[in-house]
């Protein structure tokens, strides 16, 4: 399942740190839930606390804008 | 190449991939020391691209399907490719970092060519004793998961093929029977090792480029297919929900519910608004809901389907972090990956009855019916432990019954040997048999659990239980009738009776609980529940009733009920009967 690279507004950045085993928070994809473990897929949006979202992977992004959010209308 | 010959090549190549893996499990098989590997079969074996790519498994504990799926990959990605050197082995049990739950090992190896690493060999296996609150791990009330056993990062176990003695020294200090652990973690270097071996002389026989060039190829065919398979199902949005009895902690019955979206040739399945995640053991993680949700959809697509990270990806999982379905550090997870597991796999079936009718079954057992039990063994004076499960009875479907005592589908494991159990054991077997009447009621009725009764033959047993099911039974589907309960009851030496643990021993939980002492003479009554039935009850042939009850697995009394048929008990004639 290849996410159309068109419609797509991410970048692939450095989040997850799972080296630290001094905190055990971790981060999690903003649409599927998944553990982010080094790459994240990040996605500007001024609206969003923090101004972005974080995803796991491109697919994501589509089906966070394709099912997500007109299912749920919002972020967690 | 032609098309066709290029086609006939992969399939070749698929066949010798799977044979690989399928020979790693036959290592583990023959060469482990517990009983849950070489009877229960709970493990999995796989290879794996240099990326953490699947590239191929055998048919082993389905479980372990999102855990393979994902915790190679995810520790690729945490240590680099770098970080693995020839006789490497590195191993994880963490489920907070794609694990399935803490009992279940990942041991993964590099697969060197020419001193260039071409991919992995993995092994996860549950290894029966690893420390924590109760003997077996799988304590129906613990609360963190540091009260459920040693949790290893992902730490080398083998460098450059010598022991990392440090590491083992950890384990076997923590682990109540480390003699079992150490001879389960050898069986897995062993299946480890075959797989380098064998893979090592396939790269010689047709090169690493091919190699490399064709496994990718297996994986979009394998991915391509699944698409058609999912295009099949007609597109919508199914929703299906079902209740657990409890924690373990409290005795709050617990809600899971999906909604799964069929777009074309994707498939999501939605957790949102399941309940939050709870005090006690019954979390889920990610990789178990994953499993659970591939599970569900390879039972109801082509089997044919390689089994690559191809045919997971039109597959998409969104399952809430915080709840029941993707438990956060520290909460406890232990029964995740044996009653949650269960459920999530009927509630996407369940899901699905409305898109495919022809292919689903009702409700199954949806327990592991897990009991552990551990001690002194009064003939060796060394302490042994040991993980049992129940088999359960599956649903019935549109054109047949239930299987009947089968194994839940979230593992392919066969039951103990009674013979084996009371060798190693401080047990004897005094009843085991087809449980009459927990078969749910339909046009094909629900499979039937199983009544099982041991007797303590030592002075005394340390036991603990985690069971769901015992206060609704498996769904049933058009019409059909929920299945029977699962129990677990206990009748002390000299009592009349068999009574639920909250009331010989004040547990919350009549199936939840942990470090029960039992002793010598005491009796244990497990009771595993049945599978729903499908259709009408009242449109089962006269013929199939009077065969049940002949048979002794349906009282005449809930013929008459349920069926509408009055049978007499002793001859089983038929004196009437509202079908035909």
């Amino acid at each position: 399942m290849s996410a159309d690279a068109e419609q797509l507004t991410g970048a692939w950045a450095e989040r997850g740190a799972p080296d630290d085993y001094m905190h055990e928070e971790t981060l999690h994809c903003g649409c599927c839930g998944r553990m982010i473990v080094r790459r994240a897929w990040v996605v500007t949006a001024p609206e969003e606390p923090g101004g972005e979202l974080i995803f796991c992977e491109p697919v994501c992004e589509r089906i966070y804008a394709e099912y997500w959010l007109p299912r749920h209308g919002g972020g967690r | 190449m032609s098309g066709s010959d290029e086609a006939i090549e992969l399939v070749l190549l698929h066949n010798r991939l799977t044979s690989i893996c399928r020979e790693m499990g036959v290592a583990m098989m023959r060469t482990a020391y517990s009983p849950v590997f070489n009877e229960g079969f709970d493990f999995i074996c796989a290879l794996f691209d240099r990326e953490g790519e699947m590239i191929a498994q055998a048919e082993y504990n389905p479980s372990m399907l999102g855990a393979a799926n994902f915790s190679v990959g995810w520790m690729v990605e945490e240590l680099g490719a770098e970080a693995f050197a020839p006789g490497d082995v590195w191993i994880h049990n963490d489920p907070y970092r794609g694990g399935c739950h803490l009992p279940e090992h990942l041991l993964l190896k590099g697969i060197f060519h020419e001193g260039e690493l071409f991919g992995f060999a993995a092994t996860i296996g549950h290894v029966a004793e690893i420390g924590g609150k109760a003997v077996g791990a799988l304590a129906g009330d613990v609360t963190e998961v540091y009260q459920e056993g040693l949790r290893l990062p992902p730490v080398r176990l083998m460098a450059g093929g010598e022991h990392v003695m440090d590491v083992w020294k950890i384990m076997m200090t923590n682990h109540r029977t480390p003699k079992l652990t150490w001879g389960d973690l050898h069986a897995m270097l062993g299946s480890l090792r075959i797989g380098e071996q064998r893979v090592e002389a396939l790269l010689a026989a047709r090169g690493v480029a091919a190699t490399r060039r064709d496994v990718a190829e297996l994986s979009d065919r394998s991915e391509r297919w699944m698409r058609r398979e999912i295009a099949a199902i007609p597109d919508g949005e199914y929703a299906f929900e079902d209740v657990m009895d409890d924690d373990g902690i409290s005795a709050e019955p617990r809600r899971l519910r999906v909604n799964v979206a069929v777009r074309g040739e994707e498939l999501i399945a939605d957790f949102t608004g399941t309940d939050p995640q709870t005090a006690g053991p019954i979390n889920a993680t990610f990789a178990v809901t994953a499993s659970g949700t591939y599970n569900a959809i390879f039972q109801l697509t082509d089997r044919e389907v390689p089994r690559n990270a191809g045919c997971y990806r039109p597959i998409r999982v969104i399952a809430p972090p915080g709840t029941l379905v993707n438990v956060l550090h520290p909460g406890a997870e232990i029964g995740g990956n044996s009653e949650t597991h269960c459920r999530i796999v009927g509630i996407v079936i369940g899901a699905l009855a409305a898109a495919l009718p022809e292919r689903v079954a009702a409700g199954d057992g949806a327990t592991g019916c897990n009991f552990l039990f551990g001690g002194v063994h009064p003939e060796t004076g060394e302490f042994y432990a040991n993980y049992h499960f129940e088999n359960v009875g599956w649903g019935g479907a549109r054109h047949r019954d239930g299987n009947d005592s089968q194994c839940v589908p979230l593992a392919i494991s066969r039951n103990t040997p009674i013979e084996v159990f009371e060798t190693r054991y401080p047990f004897v077997t005094v009843g085991f048999r087809l449980q009459p009447d927990s078969g749910g009621a339909g046009r094909h009725r629900g499979g039937l659990g199983t009544e099982r009764i041991l007797e303590v033959r030592a002075p005394e047993v340390t036991i603990s239980s985690l069971f769901d099911r015992t206060a609704t039974g498996s769904y049933g589907l058009e019409g059909g009738l929920p299945g029977g309960c699962a129990s677990i009851e206990v009748r002390r030496r000299g009592e009349e009776r068999f009574r639920p643990f909250t009331e010989a021993f004040g547990t919350v939980s009549p199936a939840k609980f942990s470090n029960v002492t039992v002793h010598a003479g005491d009796q244990i009554r497990i009771v595993s529940s049945g599978g729903g039935g499908f259709g009408d009850p009242r449109e089962r042939p006269l013929e199939e009733v009077r065969r049940d009850v002949r048979d002794r697995v349906l009282s005449p009394q809930r013929a008459a009920a349920e069926y509408g048929v009055e049978v007499d008990e002793l001859s089983a004639g038929v004196l009437s009967g509202s079908p035909d």
